[in-house]
């Protein structure tokens, strides 16, 4: 029978659990004719819709009508009601309490939203047991490669792994007669994998294991969107050929546009019908056999692993096998466990809302102290004043919740549209609202319901019937205020100190982030990646004349006004390289000195605003054939040379004595990469065309980039090869954008949620320290009437309001000393107990205190003491 | 209420039950009411009236043939018992008797 014409699932199994077996066939066979025939009538929604109503019809009335099921307990409506009610009376009250709890629920469940969308399972069946497994040399805590040899005998004996599979991913060039060729992220693949993850083929097939033997004819799979825009989704795409990597494959399938794996792929090969003549290091994914445990399946493999010696493996290395779960090790356990932690983090946010809307319901309750009095004095008991109160709290918890789903919503997209819409995420990321975040959400109203509520509750319990019947209540201290407003006032500012505290540390470390990103002129300058392979460039000669070919093209387009060669864009982090001079005559590894090397050509200066400081530039007389040229930066003088001369001077690279030797013919000022202390990198630029490197970079400034940079760089590149394709193309800009995305994420939210943050705490301390303070304005006239002088009573109300909310940022600031460590990478080379942040924070938080203080303290030194008296 | 008074909904079940003769089971019964009367008839009422009349032997269920229609599930045919007939009759009775010289007053 078609599934999709079944009543809900989920209703079904509910009715099942009520009614009694011997009945269940005539209810649930009744309830499906029905359906089927409102299917029919009026679609599947309505009659979806029609089946849950019966449903829950059914459940009321066999479950709690008449008590079969799980009695539910009696909502206290009448209470809500009068919360409502007394609520509405105060609608400027009751809009700043849900206000805050929006933002204090809202802000951490949109991140725990985007937390929540990157973990997100594989889009495959039993996504929990799908795993990588992989070999860690444990001595030195990185990756070994996998044999060959040693994944067969992994896949041949009984290791508690239904299936094995192999991939290596890596970007590849396709090509076709005819149509511009282009770099799409390709990866080699065992047909096990697509068992693994059960992928189903769009159109075509998937690769059979006759596919992987050596000497298979080569055929590809291509994912749906390559389909669509490289061959119009037309059937005659299936048999095609390809050039990939520089050989013909024939494209045999075509999977969804929904299945990347590894990452972001778009097209498959098969691994293992090419010969490689360097070991490749391929990961392994494997489906663990239900019941199967991930540490009984690591021993099963390991003892594999031990059964005989591993040429391949490094001798001696202590090898062990590892599962993980897919999507764990792609994310990384350290990652995870700092995501967690922020999230946690941010939830502190609700907190200090809840306490927020504490102190909103303490000081109504104060003003209110009379109809409470009245209530119990009429006989209504403490429980029923305190579960009035307490409502009121769950009432503004629950719009609270419902805005902060709300400012989630808006918050995602948000994030979506701007800071990761240059984000290379990977296919199993799915940035939305789900189920789990409605329940995080609702997690939090119940903790800011619970938290708002408990404290006036309890303190409504205290009322003084006789005294606040008598009294003006709006006007003195009726009731014993005991120690709950400066207990408040104390864990609000715990709180909230801890919270800016460490929301300014993530701050601060987005900002070194965002700094360390080069200061390079990025303005109209469009940049490219070109791999000249080795099946179509076999030696340097070759790969120096598509440069020159290149750069005359270059020169010939009227668009590009200039174009610079590299063998890495500036503001990236190169390799760094160790040099020996040839007049420190040692070997020894002190005499060596280590920068980051970069191959150029001449014009890469003027277009990157290096100015000269000594000597000359590279220029084209630096060719193949003329003495080794090197140009360092002023950085590499003074850290590496201590202030030497440099110019003049021979450096070998790495080890060798006997290698090429290049000599420094001129000093640059280099606005290039920083280090993690916050010092330049020492940094040595060596002449393109000297060394013809295969990975190459081209940048070109063109005016009006975005229109006009793309077509120019295309065009130019087609003349000097009609085969090559053009990876990576981006404006220099996006390449930064790209590069500190994970920075300006983490920064962004915490931006937002330290401002957030430090406006609740303000608003919030400023409430509770001035209700605090104004508490005591009776106590405050009987001391003026006894003759304290105004500035007395304005210092003494000042320090003792001030008391609780210093007690609380000690609390707050040892809070933040003990956890920031935590933050771990996230603090990008910043001290998670950086003094300037801690005493930043804290100085503004107590002027906030002090403020909060001063206002209600200079009040209460100029009253009246007649007046404040004689209104009892 | 004594325990064999007979509720207007279970007034239109029996009634329904014997206009369907050989033919009612769940789904035939609820139509029928919902075309005489104009009411929507939810599943959980019809089902637990047809119970509690079952409870108080005034129609008897024996189980039918199962079609793939309702998902291999089993119906269920009621009949009317002799003690459901006399309540009928008596219900009716009472209604008429009731009505008698009144019913002028409501056109």
């Amino acid at each position: 029978m078609n599934r999709s014409s079944d009543p809900p699932g989920w209703a079904i199994r509910l009715i099942a659990r009520l009614t009694p077996s011997r009945h269940q066939s005539e209810l649930l066979g009744d309830l499906q004719e029905r359906f089927l025939e409102k299917q029919e009538g009026r679609g599947r929604l309505r009659a979806c819709i029609w089946f849950w109503r019966q449903t829950l019809a059914l459940t009321w009335a066999l479950a709690v009508r008449r008590g079969q099921g799980p009695t539910l307990p009696r909502l206290p409506w009448y209470e809500f009601r009068l919360a409502f009610r007394s609520l509405r009376r105060a609608p400027a009250l009751a809009a700043a309490g849900v206000l805050a709890l929006g933002i204090g629920i809202g802000a951490p469940s949109t991140l725990f939203a985007i937390v929540d969308g990157f973990m997100r399972p594989l889009p495959a069946p039993d996504p929990h047991r799908i795993v990588d497994v992989s070999l860690l040399d444990e001595s030195q805590g990185r990756r070994l490669f996998i044999p060959h040899e040693l994944h067969l005998a992994w896949q041949e004996s009984d290791t508690g792994l239904e299936i094995l599979g192999a991939y290596w991913s890596d970007g590849s060039g396709v090509s076709r007669p005819g149509v511009r060729p282009l770099r799409l992220s390709g990866a080699y693949i065992t047909p096990e994998v697509f068992s693994v993850l059960e992928a189903r083929p769009a159109a075509g097939r998937l690769f059979q294991a006759a596919d992987s033997l050596p000497g298979a004819p080569a055929v590809a799979i291509i994912r749906e969107d390559v389909w669509g825009s490289r061959f119009g989704r037309g059937d005659e795409a299936l048999g095609s050929e390809l050039r990939i990597n520089g050989v013909i494959h024939t494209i045999v399938g075509v999977l969804p546009a929904d299945f990347a794996f590894p990452k972001d792929q778009q097209v498959w090969m098969p691994l293992g019908s090419q010969p490689y003549d360097y070991p490749i290091p391929i990961r392994i994914l494997g489906r663990l056999g239900a019941g199967v445990s991930p540490k009984v399946a690591q021993e099963k493999l390991q003892s594999v692993l031990q059964s005989r010696p591993w040429q391949e493996l490094a001798p001696g290395a202590p090898a062990r096998a590892v599962i993980e779960e897919y999507v764990v090790q792609q994310l990384g356990r350290s990652t995870i466990r700092t995501l967690r932690i922020v999230t946690l983090l941010a939830s502190l946010l609700v907190l200090i809302a809840a306490m927020n809307v504490a102190g909103i319901l303490l000081a109504r309750g104060e003003s209110r102290s009379r109809d409470l009095a009245v209530c119990m004095a009429i006989g209504g008991s403490r429980a029923r004043v305190a579960g009035q109160l307490m409502a009121e709290s769950v009432l503004l918890a629950l719009a609270g919740g419902g805005l902060g789903i709300l400012i989630a919503f808006a918050g995602l997209a948000w994030c979506r549209s701007t800071l990761l819409a240059e984000a290379n995420l990977s296919y199993w990321v799915r940035l939305e609202l789900g189920a789990s975040t409605f329940g995080f959400a609702a997690l939090l109203s119940t903790l800011a319901a619970a938290v708002a509520g408990i404290v006036p509750s309890l303190r409504a319990s205290q009322v003084d019937l006789a005294g606040a019947v008598k009294r003006d209540a709006s006007r003195s201290a009726s009731i014993r205020m005991g120690r709950l407003v400066p207990m408040v006032v104390g864990i609000e500012t715990a709180l909230s100190c801890a919270l800016l505290l460490m929301s300014s540390l993530i701050v601060r470390g987005a900002i070194e982030g965002a700094r360390s990103a080069s200061e390079f002129p990025t303005e109209d300058v469009l940049t490219a990646r070109l791999v000249l392979e080795d099946y179509d460039y076999p030696d340097a000669a070759s790969r120096r004349g598509f440069a020159s070919r290149l750069d005359e093209s270059m020169e010939g387009s009227s668009a590009v006004k200039e174009a610079a060669f590299m063998s890495i864009l500036p503001g990236k982090e190169a390799s760094s390289t160790s040099l020996r001079f040839e007049d420190r005559d040692s070997l020894s590894d002190a005499d060596s000195v280590q920068a980051q090397s970069r191959l150029v050509t001449p014009s890469f200066f003027s277009m990157f605003g290096l100015q000269l400081i000594e000597g000359r530039l590279l220029d084209s007389g630096d060719r193949p054939g003329r003495p080794l040229a090197a140009v360092v930066n002023r950085e590499f003088v003074e850290r590496r040379l201590q202030g030497e001369s440099a110019v003049g001077r021979r450096f070998r690279m790495g080890r060798e004595r006997q290698g090429p030797a290049f000599e420094i013919v001129g000093i640059v000022s280099d606005p290039g990469v920083t280090l993690d202390d916050g010092k330049r990198e020492p940094g040595v630029f060596l002449a393109f065309a000297q060394a013809s490197p295969e990975v190459m970079w081209v940048a070109l400034r063109v005016s009006d980039v975005e229109r006009r940079g793309m077509p120019a760089l295309l065009e130019a590149v087609g003349q000097a090869d009609a085969h090559l394709p053009v990876g990576r193309v981006r404006t220099l800009e996006q390449v930064r954008q790209r590069e500190s995305a994970d920075e300006r994420l983490f920064g962004t939210l915490f931006g937002v949620f330290g401002a957030v943050a430090m406006l609740l705490a303000a608003v919030g301390l400023h409430g509770v320290i001035s209700f605090s303070v104004s508490q005591r304005s009776r106590e405050i006239g009987i001391r003026r009437a006894l003759g304290a002088t105004s500035g007395r009573v304005f210092r003494n109300t000042v320090t003792r309001g001030l008391r609780p909310a210093a007690l609380g940022m000690a609390c707050g600031i040892g809070l933040a000393y003990l956890l920031s460590p935590s933050l771990g990478e996230i603090l990008y080379r910043t001290d998670p107990r950086d003094p300037a942040v801690f005493i930043s924070v804290s100085l503004f938080l107590l002027a906030i205190c002090g403020v909060s203080a001063m206002l209600p303290a200079n009040r209460a030194s100029r009253l009246d003491p007649l007046k404040v008296l004689r209104a009892d | 209420m004594p325990r064999h008074s007979m509720g207007e909904f279970e007034h239109l079940i029996l009634l329904a039950v014997i206009r369907l003769g050989e033919e009612a089971f769940g789904v035939p019964i609820i139509r029928e009411v919902e075309a005489r009367t104009g009411r929507e008839v939810s599943q959980a009422a019809a089902y637990l009236t047809l119970r509690r009349l079952e409870e108080k032997g005034w129609v008897a269920g024996r189980p039918g043939e199962s079609t793939s229609r309702r998902g291999g599930r089993a119906k269920r045919y009621y009949t009317v018992t002799e003690i459901g007939r006399q309540k009928l009759r008596e219900a009716r009775n009472s209604l008429l008797s009731m009505w008698t010289g009144i019913a002028e007053e409501l056109r």
